[in-house]
């Protein structure tokens, strides 16, 4: 452990980890989702939250996929109303 | 009237992102415009909810060498969204001027649209009730049906190949079938086709 770039690298390693201990995977099952041009309210409803780092919709599996920034979440409630917003219906909401 | 159709023409080719819908999602600004034998048509509006729209809108109708424009609201009446389909019920409405030639009246039209879809099947219909003294009454109605002949994922450009059968009992050819393709990405849907009388059938839709 004497060997400085060891210590960096277990330090950045530690950094990392912890960082990512912050962000939140989210995937939220949506009813109605059945055409891409229709979800794309989905994808820009939920990219103007602060919160939200990146969206994935994925029609085959109707999941939408929001990875949180650091530090960051969305409750169940806030992930209903974003796409009850955008028209559709969320099902069930996993995280991690 | 001629500048705010252009202006929704322009506005409709130009806007950067999409949605197909009388009604948008909640805080989006949504533009269309219509061609085909029977009509032009261009709108530009703002949907302050999910389930409410409002904007103006212009009407040329073909066949009565007639403008129509009025202030319009749409309001998502119902809807069902069920796992992997999902059914509309909208109904339409607008009130203005109506214009042919010399003579001007008030207008005021009404509209109820359903239509369900799942990633392969779609169907609609829809109907329109115009009342203005310088056009006279007419009524119009229109079902759709359509195929996916592929499935896309969310990123890529989709298909529709789909059918269209207008029927106004005014006009002189009271039926007009359209094929038609449409295409979508989630930025843009467009849709082209020519009727069994030779017209052509141009949309565009954008919402941002």
């Amino acid at each position: 452990m004497n060997n400085p770039r060891i210590i960096l690298s277990a330090a950045i390693w530690l950094v990392g980890m912890a960082s990512a201990a912050w962000a939140e995977r989210i995937t939220v099952n949506v009813d109605g989702m059945v055409c891409a041009f229709c979800a794309a309210g989905i994808e820009q409803l939920l990219n103007d939250e602060a919160a939200v780092a990146k969206v994935q919709v994925d029609l085959d599996a109707s999941e939408v996929r929001i990875n949180t920034k650091e530090d960051a979440t969305l409750s169940d409630d806030q992930l209903r109303e974003i796409i009850r917003k955008s028209g559709f219906t969320a099902g069930k909401i996993t995280r991690g | 009237m001629r500048i705010l159709l252009l202006l929704a023409c322009f506005l409709a080719t130009h806007a950067t992102a999409a949605h197909a819908r009388p009604v948008g999602y909640a805080q989006s600004v949504m533009a269309m415009t219509m061609n085909d034998g029977m009509e032009h048509s261009a709108l530009m509006g703002y949907s302050p909810t999910a389930t409410d729209y409002a904007g103006l809108r212009a009407d040329y109708l073909r066949e009565d060498e007639a403008w129509m424009t009025t202030v319009n609201y749409n309001r998502l009446l119902k809807r069902w969204n069920a796992p992997g389909s999902q059914g509309n019920l909208f109904f339409l409405g607008g009130v203005g001027e109506a214009f042919r030639s010399d003579d001007q009246s008030a207008a005021a039209w009404a509209s109820m649209e359903a239509d369900w879809e799942n990633r392969r099947y779609y169907v609609s219909y829809e109907n329109r009730f115009i009342a203005a003294s310088a056009i006279d009454e007419q009524f119009m109605q229109r079902a759709r049906i359509g195929i996916a002949p592929y499935i896309g994922d969310y990123d890529d450009v989709h298909g529709w190949l789909m059918l269209q059968v207008d029927h106004r009992p005014r006009n002189r050819e009271q039926i007009m079938v359209t094929p038609l393709v449409r295409l979508f990405t989630t930025e843009v849907l467009g849709e082209a086709g020519i009727s069994t009388r030779g017209d052509v059938l141009f949309n565009l839709t954008t919402q941002f």
